[in-house]
């Protein structure tokens, strides 16, 4: 009899795939791959250089999407993402030159470094799976899948995203430092492997399975649940403000996915438990002392009982 | 029960957790609370619900404010030999633990002190209320007590609060039962703690009577019996119920005859339209004494009586009886006087009451005519301004009567029956003192009359003109100073009650005796008696100890119930023996983690054949459609676990 805590075999070889990139990730690697199958962005708040683009890069290349990196400065303007009208003197009309935003899988480096309005431009196109330029409106690749970095210890030249902005994202995760052993092996290999399966899914499948995702159910009991750790984030115990209701809908679509990675067609709390604190951790800030995953995660044990 | 959680969402703040414990205890005290202090502590509430921390200078106004409402409230009782009086001191207490709790509560900031206060207040509120109601909140009070400090120690929803309070509150009901019954009793007849005797000396009839030098008589509201008449209830004024008649006075005890004479009961022929009919329901006394209205003429019930119209049966009386009896009111009792009974009713101390023998050798002196005399040591009292007071000075014991007619003028009825009686016997005529109740007509409804310990009396009654004549000794006095009171208690008068009724309403007014007895008046006496139960009874230490078991045994079934219907979903339910059984074999679930981990861990770590368990558990309670006969499957699953677990 199988555990309920393991992954489909189905996804068993893309993680694989993906860890043999990014070394003892797979927590890391899982939750991207939620993130993704739970139609949501992903943000990564990290140092540059532990592995963010590799992530990105083999996650695009195992799923087969198309991949696209815009690196945000402070002078980057919204149609350096979205793209713009210029005028053809062959054809005398204006035409429209796509920005990079039109790929499946996009990679926004360090979006605290840009402008409001540019940051602005990119989480609305991500929130709304379409752009209007001069009325035209273009509908984004299906799907979709925005990650976005950015760094949390510079400040200077930052522009800190507000947390409204921050909430469009459905979970955050933060790579951190490989393992002993992992950096080990990363040291000692000669040079980078390149990534050597052929994506396992086409297209249609992936957006078969996303909306899959959304067929997981989720009792009442688990309900319940959810709503106890909604209401610990509100109490103002610990917590400056609560999750919103859109960040309490990213807690249920994270344990849908999570448990659908798992095959499972129902949520447990333990898929709760688990993505509880990525979702929250751009969502809430404690009132004294840093946010960690470490730290929402023994709050939320430590206050709320799964299986009461 | 479902919606409470949804309606509390939240977990309260310690601060407003304190407000919820202050808010149930400080409720009853509002009722002792005097006009000042209310006003006070409106104005502290005031700032309090502002919610800003005032400026330290405003703090000390408010402080002075206190002060200020303290004295007002306490004006006129208020002086150091005042405080000896426990009432007052507790009460002093309290205001200035009030004015302490609301300084501290204004600056918002929680301390150990603002933490116990409810638990001081509480207890000081006991002082003040000995009444069923309160008995019954304060059971509840120490039941949201409990809650409230849950709430501040566990960091859950509402529901498991609740319910983890509830089961906390029935295991500690036994300590507390213990803890009622052997907690040393303040016993105020030793004065422990400076304070004047202020319980003991109850109103009431016990068949002597004692001329106290100090103590208050404080008037007891229990019901002795209940007087129905046939008819309307004949003048207030010449209701006396006799009780016993006291012919010797011992020092300060006036007692019945030891040996009573076998003179004949006196003879009593009265027209039947100068009859009064009436049925009494006589509570428990312990004591062999019916009452009677005076004359008595009959009673329905087998007692016995003699030359004094005493009426008396044989046994205690310790439960509730019902008798009917006829009376005529009248006030003197014709009847002969053997010589030994005038003797014993002439006699006094020739040593004692020096200033009493001479006020009445002038009597004496003056005229030979015993109407006379009495008309003479009437004028007497009269010309003393007396004063008829609950709270008399202090005597000088030796000369009681002396003290009472010529120096301190204040007393109580019996100090005016004694002294009464004892210048009749100086003046050569013949006397007796009379005790029983008197009611003052508070208390009735038509023809429904309540007669209460308060209403406890002595009189005098004096034999002239070949009669024994009743001598209303109290209407001697001047002034009356917080005297009898007037109760408004309005009891239900139910006419023509049917006999079941009757016996209801017996039983419910038993009910209410009985914790009226072991309960609210339970004091160091109540103790000393269970002690002296205790020591000559085994069979009584086996029947206490049996109770107290079985009354353990109700309270585990209760709390055994409780948990029992507590436990939802009925997946959890039959997985909870296992939970049990795993937890003895060194398994324990950590209360934070969830039971899927909980599950795996066992799995992994200890290779126990769990996982069906798990996904059987898991598909019952978070699938959708879970299949019919999986909780079946799961029972079955968790019987060969636990068979493996035992092997």
């Amino acid at each position: 009899m199988k555990l309920m805590n393991t992954l489909d075999t189905k996804f068993t070889p893309l993680i694989t795939a993906i860890a043999s990139q990014l070394y003892g990730k797979e927590e890391s690697i899982t939750l991207t791959l939620a993130a993704f199958f739970a139609k949501g962005h992903l943000l990564v708040e990290d140092i540059p250089g532990v592995g963010k683009t590799t992530l990105a890069r083999a996650l695009a290349s195992v799923l087969g999407l198309e991949f696209g990196r815009i690196q945000f400065t402070s002078d980057l303007l919204p149609s350096d993402i979205l793209g713009v009208n210029y005028f053809d003197q062959k054809k005398s009309d204006f035409v429209f030159k796509k920005g990079p935003i039109f790929t499946q899988f996009l990679l926004a480096d360090e979006i605290n470094r840009s402008m409001p309005k540019t940051q602005s431009a990119l989480l609305e196109a991500m929130e709304e799976g379409r752009i209007s330029i001069d009325r035209e409106v273009y509908t984004l690749q299906e799907p979709f899948f925005v990650m976005g970095t950015q760094n949390p210890y510079e400040e200077v030249g930052t522009f800190r995203l507000p947390d409204s902005q921050l909430d469009r994202f459905i979970c955050a995760l933060r790579i951190g430092y490989p393992e002993y052993e992992a950096e080990r092996a990363i040291l000692s290999r000669q040079k980078p492997k390149s990534i050597d399966i052929s994506p396992p899914f086409t297209t249609q499948e992936l957006l078969a399975m996303q909306s899959e995702v959304t067929q997981v159910h989720l009792s009442d009991a688990l309900l319940d649940y959810l709503q106890s750790i909604i209401a610990l984030s509100r109490n103002g115990a610990y917590f400056v403000h609560g999750l919103s209701t859109r960040g309490a809908l990213a807690l249920a679509s994270m344990s849908r996915a999570w448990a659908y990675l798992h095959s499972r067609n129902y949520a447990i709390p333990d898929d709760v438990t688990t993505v509880a604190p990525y979702v929250c951790l751009h969502r809430l800030k404690f009132t004294e002392g840093k946010t960690t995953i470490e730290r929402l995660r023994n709050v939320i044990s430590e206050n709320t009982h799964p299986d009461a | 029960m479902q919606s409470l959680p949804h309606w509390l969402p939240t977990k309260p703040t310690p601060l407003q957790l304190l407000d919820i414990a202050y808010i149930v205890v400080i409720l009853p005290i509002f009722l002792i609370l005097k006009t000042p202090m209310l006003f006070f502590v409106a104005i502290a509430l005031f700032l309090i619900i502002k919610g800003d921390i005032p400026s330290t200078k405003r703090v000390l106004m408010l402080m002075l404010l206190g002060g200020v409402a303290v004295f007002l409230s306490l004006y006129g009782s208020f002086s150091f030999s005042g405080l000896s009086r426990l009432r007052l001191f507790v009460e002093l207490l309290i205001y200035l633990l009030l004015i302490a709790v609301a300084l501290q509560r204004l600056t918002r900031t929680i301390n150990f002190y603002l933490k116990l206060s409810p638990a001081l207040l509480m207890a000081l509120s006991l002082f003040f209320f000995h009444s069923i109601g309160m008995l019954i909140y304060v059971i509840l009070e120490v039941y949201l007590l409990l809650l409230v400090l849950m709430w501040a120690i566990m960091r859950t929803e509402i529901r498991a609060v609740l319910r983890v309070a509830t089961l906390f509150y029935l295991i500690s009901l036994p300590m507390m039962v213990l803890f009622f019954i052997f907690f040393p009793r303040i016993s105020f007849e030793h004065a422990t703690y400076g304070f004047k005797g202020e319980i003991v000396k109850h109103s009431g009839h016990d068949g002597v009577m004692h001329i106290d030098n100090e103590g208050l008589l404080v008037p007891s509201n229990r019901i002795v019996m209940e007087v129905g008449f046939e008819g309307a209830i004949p003048p207030m004024h010449q209701l006396y119920f006799r009780g016993s008649v006291l012919y010797i006075q011992k020092e300060n005890t006036w007692i019945p005859l030891q040996i009573k004479p076998k003179s004949s009961v006196p003879q009593k022929y009265y027209a039947d339209h100068t009859l009064t009919h009436y049925k009494v329901t006589l509570y428990p006394t312990n004591k062999k004494w019916l009452y009677l209205l005076d004359i008595p003429y009959e009673t329905t019930t087998k007692a016995k009586t003699d030359y004094d119209l005493e009426f008396k049966v044989d046994k205690n009386i310790d439960e509730p009886i019902l008798y009917k009896a006829t009376s005529h009111i009248g006030e003197s009792i014709e009847t002969s006087l053997s010589a030994y009974l005038l003797h014993i009713a002439l006699a006094f101390d020739p040593m004692r009451n020096p200033k009493s023998i001479a006020a009445i050798r002038k009597i004496n002196a003056s005229t030979d005519i015993p109407k006379e005399r009495l008309v003479a040591i009437s004028n007497l009292f009269r010309s003393q301004y007396l004063t008829y007071t609950l709270k008399p000075d202090a005597f000088d014991l030796k000369n009681a009567t002396d003290s009472f007619l010529f120096d301190t003028k204040k007393g109580y009825c019996t100090h005016f029956a004694s002294a009464f009686a004892t210048l009749c016997r100086m003046a050569g005529i013949p006397s007796r003192i009379v005790t029983g109740y008197r009611p003052n007509g508070g208390d009735s409804i038509q023809n429904y009359l309540i007669v209460r310990q308060k209403d406890a009396h002595a009189w005098v009654e004096v034999y002239i003109d070949s009669a024994w004549q009743r001598v209303e000794t109290t209407s001697l006095a001047s002034v009356i100073q917080d005297g009898i009171e007037t109760t408004n208690q309005t009891e239900q008068n139910a006419e023509n009650q049917q006999n079941e009724w009757d016996k209801l309403s017996l039983y419910l007014h038993y009910i209410k005796y009985q914790v009226d007895t072991w309960i609210l008046e339970y004091s160091v006496l109540s103790q000393k008696k269970l002690y002296s139960y205790f020591k000559s009874d085994t069979f009584f230490v086996l029947k206490f100890i049996g109770f107290f078991l079985l009354f353990v045994v109700l309270l585990f079934v209760a709390w055994w119930i409780f948990r029992r219907m507590q436990c939802r979903p009925k997946e959890l339910c039959v997985l909870s023996p296992l939970f049990d059984l795993l937890a003895k074999k060194g398994y324990p679930k950590d209360p934070s983690e969830s039971l899927n981990h909980y599950f795996e861990r066992l799995c992994h770590e200890h290779q126990l054949p769990l996982e069906t368990i798990n996904l059987l558990y898991h598909q019952i309670r978070y699938q959708k459609i879970a299949q019919p006969n999986t909780l079946l499957q799961l029972k079955a699953e968790i019987k060969k676990a636990t068979q493996h677990l035992l092997s």
